[in-house]
């Protein structure tokens, strides 16, 4: 009930400012544009991911242009498709900055982040990725390069508290061979085992079989409490219907990568009751998530909230803000100030708008997100929520939710 | 605001360099021997890995690996080509003696292994995280823009040498012995000619390129993971070898930039989140109509090989 | 122990039996063309794409629907083979082959363009495993897809022995030049090999989807496991063949109770390699 009154008081703020700044807009003179650089996968593996995380740039750069856009320039996006590839990726990023002279980079995935890494930092290019939970950027980065998602190994983490915790004391795990599956099955695993509980099976599947039988007979052979299976949606359609008609006689925590609305429906809703599903939470409940959730609703058509996208969110607002403050449309600009916006000490806000009006009137801000509260540490990584969800009745349901306060102690 | 022409071709011409040295393997093993290397992604992948490997530093106790042997980067670059000969060697010896069929399939299949064990082997490969923010030649000497020029300038010296070496090869007696196991193996045979150790021996050398080139595809990355060694890579070798004509190492190295650099172009086309998905899918399908077109109609290529009458 | 090798044998039984089914196809044709025909595995994903389209979109019954994809597929297959290789014969194998690798881009292309990458499903109903001395051994769908392999066998083997077409087939497998001095209309078989095949193909594609997803991959994840079973049992022998689909099933499932399961697909290749090693021509090849 508290929490709601003050959502709606942060609400009542932001629509005032919005006015306010909508009087201030009109007189600006537009000169120049800020070129923002979009460099994500809109297809290739991660193509049906990336489609609502983009669409979401889309309305969030138009909604910051309709208060004239930073430093009363509007954004202009130039995008380019990594198709998830890497070499597509690295050329893609050499265009965005020798041709098209973007000031940032939006939204590439783990491993191109790390491709480009060092071709952005000599170009004074931030980097800022919405997705890559890859532990391999755990420490490298913070000058060049940020991400407004939580590292993978957050979600193993959340994954081995939540069964640690429902009293589940012999666990296996089933993971698909990639690198965001198996860094999660990582976390899970080691840190399981320091809770005091024992991995009894632990067997890693290759995508694309016609068949995951025998992984599911040496989980059901070793007769776990729980099954946590870090697999995509495409291996946990077969494995789950095979470890069904074989007899599930444990309980099933999934990984993100299988948890979403289109999981009910290509495995099917009937034999997925119960089920539970770790997923980064975003900062549900707080004002910044309960702006952008509205906005999403209004610019977006399917109804639940895409995969990432409050991190893409926070990625934008982030970086248009960091271009107000630095006075200036460049790189090494956003680089030196993304800080000042998204980390204490300073007022906290939770939109763009409301960052905007603050720093009009002089004051310094700290931007509290959609994903999260955004506040980068030496690496430009930020501390995540996460939430399990339950599978009823073909919805998945909140059930628990994890602050990184909670995990603070975990997470070195 | 114009945009930076140069440095954007340095970059575009880089990698056709890399790549025109990864189809001047091909040319050798198919061009002139008639070798149908499928898995020809892989001795590029073994190039790049096992250049990464030997010149890393020793790894310290929290990683997953254990190899790492310190050495200098052309020595890895070395070491590389040679590791990617020897696969070579090893596949040959089972399969150049059998049928080209069964040649096709088993270099298609060792690719796909190959990618398993770049999966599953951590203590050699580190697994899907792979290696990665590696250094770039001489890059401690050069300043950020300027180093993408002397890279690019590695890179022509590199092909230059390359094509040399390809040249010299071919133009040798060997490299008419090739043709001849090519063109006719019965003849060969009747001459006294060990078809075996030819097919061996072009087999290696071509390996030997794609694993150079894999080196240094490496260091253009500055990452290995083996989501980037994909069957994808092969195909794009023998459309860029079909494109500017097989057996002859010019049509190779200009199949191989028009190849790039039209693929570069495309990076042009503003991508939207509606299209993006179909023009993937659509680079696929002229890719692929590309190839049958220039079988059916250019079957020679752009450069049509030379004819040569030996007396 | 014995369990555990008896589950695992099942399994691989099951896998083996929708190989052979994509398998026969692909050997059909090279037993009489000579080429690897890559772009069979395409094929699969139209025939489960065009089920699904009949099936989920217009609601009709799956047999229909499956019986619809199946004549699509096989019309498909034809008209790339009568457009696209026949023209490219003379040039020889390896051409061929190209233009395979060619004809499996471009349709997967298509496929992708049209469908998008998304996967997909049929909703078929799924059932607890049949169990036998109390572990979970098969289940109705896997003993349904193991009846149709053996009933697809027996039907070939009746087709290949009772009728003309089929005698004229295995004339033409076994010599074409001599089979076209004796008169055998050569293009008439050609055409029933090609429909034939993409039919084969289009119900391995439809099994495939029903126990796994319709998605844009699902032929070309298949297609080198294709070829190593084609090989396994030597390349041109349909026989052979068959024998050699199952036994890489087998083999494949059997194998990962004793290495780790993502060399699943490695040990098929294993295999296959070390047959070749001990007898070049697959193990019932040259006969």
């Amino acid at each position: 009930m508290f929490r709601r009154t003050r959502i709606v008081r942060r609400v009542l703020v932001v629509g005032l400012s919005l006015a306010l700044l909508a009087g201030l807009s009109v007189g600006v003179a537009r000169a120049e544009e800020v070129r923002f650089g979009v460099l994500t996968s809109l297809s290739g593996p991660l193509g049906t991911e990336g489609k609502p995380c983009f669409e979401t740039i889309q309305w969030t750069v138009e909604e910051i242009n309709k208060f004239g856009g930073p430093l009363g320039m509007p954004i202009k996006l130039f995008v380019a498709d990594t198709a998830t590839d890497v070499e597509r990726g690295i050329t893609g990023a050499r265009k965005l900055i020798t041709m098209d002279r973007v000031i940032n980079i939006i939204g590439p995935s783990s491993s191109i982040v790390v491709a480009i890494m060092k071709f952005c930092a000599d170009n004074e290019v931030p980097i800022i990725s919405h997705w890559s939970g890859s532990t391999r950027l755990t420490t490298s980065g913070g000058e060049y390069q940020f991400r407004t998602c939580p590292d993978d190994y957050f979600e193993g983490e959340v994954a081995a508290r939540f069964m640690w915790d429902e009293g589940f004391r012999k666990a296996a795990v089933i993971t698909l061979d990639t690198e965001d599956t198996i860094s999660i099955s990582d976390a899970l695993k080691k840190r399981f085992a320091a809770m005091g509980g024992e991995v009894v099976v632990d067997e890693m599947v290759v995508g694309g079989q016609t068949t995951y039988r025998t992984a599911a007979r040496k989980v059901l052979a070793k007769r776990p409490d729980v099954l946590f299976p870090a697999i995509d949606l495409d291996t946990l359609k077969i494995v789950y219907r095979e470890l069904y008609e074989m007899g599930i006689t444990f309980t099933v925590v999934l990984a993100s990568n299988a948890v979403q609305q289109a999981t009910m429906d290509i495995v099917g809703a009937d034999i997925l009751e119960g089920v539970y599903g770790e997923k980064p939470a975003n900062a549900l409940g707080s004002p910044g998530y309960a702006i952008f959730e509205q906005k999403y609703r209004e610019h977006m058509e399917d109804g639940m909230v895409g995969w990432f996208t409050p991190n893409m969110y926070d990625a934008v607002n982030l970086m248009a803000l960091a271009v107000e403050v630095a006075g200036e449309a460049t790189g090494k600009g956003i680089s030196e100030n993304i800080r000042k916006v998204a980390n204490s000490p300073g007022i906290k806000v939770y939109s763009y708008a409301e960052g905007l009006a603050h720093l009009l009137r002089g004051h310094e801000i700290n931007y509290e997100g959609a994903s999260g509260s955004c506040d980068f540490d030496e690496f430009g990584n930020v501390l995540g929520y996460a939430r399990i969800q339950q599978a009823k009745g073909g919805q998945w349901v909140d059930i628990k939710f994890y602050s990184s306060e909670d995990l603070a102690e975990a997470i070195r | 605001m114009g945009g930076d022409w140069a440095l954007f071709l340095a970059g575009a011409v880089s990698l056709a360099g890399i790549y025109v040295i990864y189809t001047l393997g091909l040319n050798i093993q198919f061009g002139f021997t008639g070798l149908a290397n499928l898995g020809y992604v892989a001795f590029f992948a073994i190039g790049a890995y096992a250049s990464v490997i030997l010149s890393m530093p020793r790894p310290g106790p929290d990683v997953a690996y254990i190899v790492g042997y310190g050495l200098p980067m052309w020595a890895g670059m070395i070491g590389g080509s040679l590791a990617a000969g020897f696969f070579a060697l090893l596949i040959g010896i089972p399969t150049l003696k059998i049928g080209e069929d069964y040649f096709v399939v088993v270099t298609f299949a060792f690719s796909e292994v190959l990618r398993y064990v770049l999966i599953n082997e951590k203590w050699l490969t580190n697994g899907t995280t792979g290696f990665y923010g590696l250094e770039r030649p001489f890059g401690k000497f050069f300043s950020g823009r300027n180093y993408e020029f002397f890279f690019l300038f590695l890179i022509v010296v590199a092909v230059i040498i390359a094509y040399l070496v390809m040249r010299k090869i071919c133009n040798s007696p060997f490299g008419r012995l090739m043709k001849g196991v090519r063109e006719n193996e019965p003849v060969c045979l009747a001459l006294g000619k060990n078809i075996y150790r030819v097919k061996m021996k072009a087999f290696i050398v071509g390996a030997m390129f794609a694993g150079f080139a894999g080196s240094l595809y490496a260091r253009y990355t500055t990452l290995v993971v083996p989501e980037m060694f994909i069957p994808y890579f092969t195909f794009v070798a023998w459309l860029s070898l079909m494109i500017g004509g097989r057996g002859n190492n010019k049509g190779a190295i200009l199949g191989c930039f028009i190849f790039v650099l039209a693929d570069q172009f495309t990076l042009f086309v503003q991508a939207s989140a509606a299209y993006a998905v179909r023009l993937a899918s659509l680079r696929a399908f002229i890719m692929g109509a590309l190839l049958i077109i220039v079988l059916r109609w250019l079957p020679a290529g752009i450069l049509k090989e030379k004819k040569v009458t030996y007396r | 122990m014995l369990t555990i090798l008896l589950q695992h044998t099942v399994f691989g039984i099951v896998t083996g039996s929708i190989l052979l089914l994509a398998t026969i196809g692909f050997s059909m044709i090279y037993t009489t063309k000579r080429f690897l025909c890559i772009s069979h595995g395409e094929l699969l994903t139209i025939g489960a794409y065009t089920t699904y389209i009949f099936h989920v979109f217009l609601g009709w019954n799956l047999l229909y629907s499956g019986v619809i994809g199946v004549v699509i597929t096989s019309l498909v297959g034809l008209a790339i083979a009568r457009g696209l290789y026949e023209p490219m014969e003379r040039h020889g194998p390896l051409v061929l082959l190209f233009t395979s690798v060619g004809v499996t881009f471009c349709l997967h292309g298509i496929l992708e363009f049209i469908a998008g990458p998304s996967i997909r499903s049929f909703r078929t109903p799924i059932l607890p495993s049949i169990r036998v001395g109390g572990i979970p051994l098969i289940t109705m769908n896997e003993i349904v897809i193991i009846s149709i392999a053996m009933g697809s066998i027996v039907f070939l083997h009746v087709v290949l022995t009772r009728t003309r077409i089929g005698k004229a087939f295995r004339a033409m497998a076994s010599n074409v030049d001599l089979a076209m001095a004796r008169g055998i209309d050569t293009a008439r078989i050609s055409m029933f090999v090609w429909i034939y095949a993409s039919a084969m193909a289009a119900v391995a594609g439809i099994l495939l989807a029903l126990v796994t997803s319709v998605n844009p991959d699902l032929g070309w994840t298949q297609i080198l496991i294709i070829l190593a079973a084609a090989i396994l049992g030597g390349l041109g022998s349909i026989y052979g063949v068959m024998i050699g689909a199952i036994l890489l099933g087998v083999v494949m499932d059997v194998g990962v109770i004793f290495f780790p399961s993502g060399y699943r697909a490695a040990i098929a290749f294993a295999l296959m390699i070390i047959v070749l090693l001990v007898k070049p021509k697959g193990i019932f090849g040259g006969e």
